[in-house]
């Protein structure tokens, strides 16, 4: 008798363990990826299209029109205001395409905030829009005052 | 033996357990999508060259500011009080320190707008809280700050007040950024020190 309340002891102890493991893992807010995924691709330049490289290739897009208001320099773009992003019918849309998607506004921070959630829920092919070839080069160069200069550089 | 039979069910049970359990190398996001979004919508996350300007002038403490650009484009300039986190080692662990301080406002920025922002939605979608965003990067801040020059007969106080904090920020961004690339450095780690002795380091 005391052998099997010392094991029943064990076993419930190990229920509760495997019932709150469980409900952790049932526990799911839609994000799928792992944000490694994310850097990686901004790192290897897999997200962005440059305009200029964009010509004769339009075709091969699903084109999203993130902008709020005015009207896309795409003909055959669909407009989806940011704010309506994760909406059912628009989610939906994105997952019958066969097309790689890009996403366009006049804002690069919008399209690159947009980027990184649809690539957390594991839309691939996923792609945006710059109107430059490098949206991270410093235009400008910093130009040291050498009057503050020290004689001596102490290393 | 009954020990050695209750130890083995519990080992077994506990492995079991273990082999389901989810990688915890994996970074997932745990912020709910719908909430995400809403935090990225709002102009709240941003904050203007000007504001970071008066931050760099006043010392401001509750502040820090993360370079995402590459070591060297860091130390060839850089906006004084930043840290650089280059954008690739976003999700190293060794960054903890900077992201877990609850009454620390994270300020991003790169040279442009696309790295801060992607940093930005990644670092609140890990559940960092009190991100930001310097809206235009450091373009922004040199088109802005650095070559600020007031042309008029008459300036208001509010553009007086404007202008004094460009010029003051400018002045400050000039002096650290003209120093040796040796006093630099250790400008750089007597900053470090200073922040990790605040967080209780050694």
């Amino acid at each position: 008798m005391g052998k099997m309340k010392g094991l029943k002891i064990v076993l419930v102890v190990l229920a509760v363990v495997f019932v709150l493991v469980v409900v952790k893992l049932s526990y799911k807010n839609g994000f799928k990826q792992d944000a490694a995924n994310a850097v990686d691709a901004v790192v290897n330049n897999n997200f962005m299209i440059p305009v200029n490289e964009l010509e004769n290739t339009e075709n091969q897009f699903f084109v999203v029109d993130l902008n709020e208001s005015g009207s896309s320099q795409f003909k055959n773009s669909l407009k989806i205001p940011f704010e309506e992003l994760l909406d059912e019918s628009t989610l939906q849309k994105l997952k019958n395409t066969e097309n790689k998607i890009l996403l366009v506004s006049a804002d690069i921070s919008m399209s690159a905030k947009a980027w990184v959630i649809l690539n957390q829920l594991d839309f691939k092919n996923v792609f945006i829009l710059s109107n430059e070839e490098n949206p991270e080069v410093l235009k400008y160069k910093f130009q040291p005052d050498t009057k503050a200069r020290l004689e001596s550089d102490s290393e | 033996m009954n020990a050695r039979i209750k130890i083995t069910v519990l080992l077994i049970g506990l492995g079991i357990l273990l082999a389901f359990m989810p990688n915890p190398s994996t970074k997932t996001f745990k912020l709910k999508p719908d909430d995400l979004l809403e935090k990225s919508i709002s102009d709240e996350m941003y904050f203007s060259v000007d504001q970071v300007a008066r931050f760099v002038n006043t010392e401001d403490s509750t502040i820090q500011l993360i370079d995402l650009r590459s070591a060297d484009e860091f130390i060839e300039c850089n906006i004084p009080g930043a840290v650089n986190i280059p954008f690739d080692d976003l999700l190293n662990p060794n960054w903890s320190v900077y992201f877990s301080q609850k009454d620390m406002r994270i300020v991003f920025y790169g040279n442009g707008d696309q790295n801060a922002n992607v940093a930005w939605t990644i670092a609140t979608g890990l559940g960092t809280e009190n991100c930001y965003v310097m809206k235009g990067g450091l373009n922004e801040w040199f088109k802005t700050v650095m070559l600020t020059n007031f042309e008029g007969e008459k300036i208001t106080p509010r553009e007086n007040a404007l202008f004094e904090n460009r010029y003051k920020a400018r002045d400050i961004f000039t002096q650290i950024n003209s120093l040796p690339d040796s006093l630099k450095t250790k400008y750089f780690d007597a900053k470090r020190l200073q922040r990790e002795k605040l967080d209780g380091g050694c």
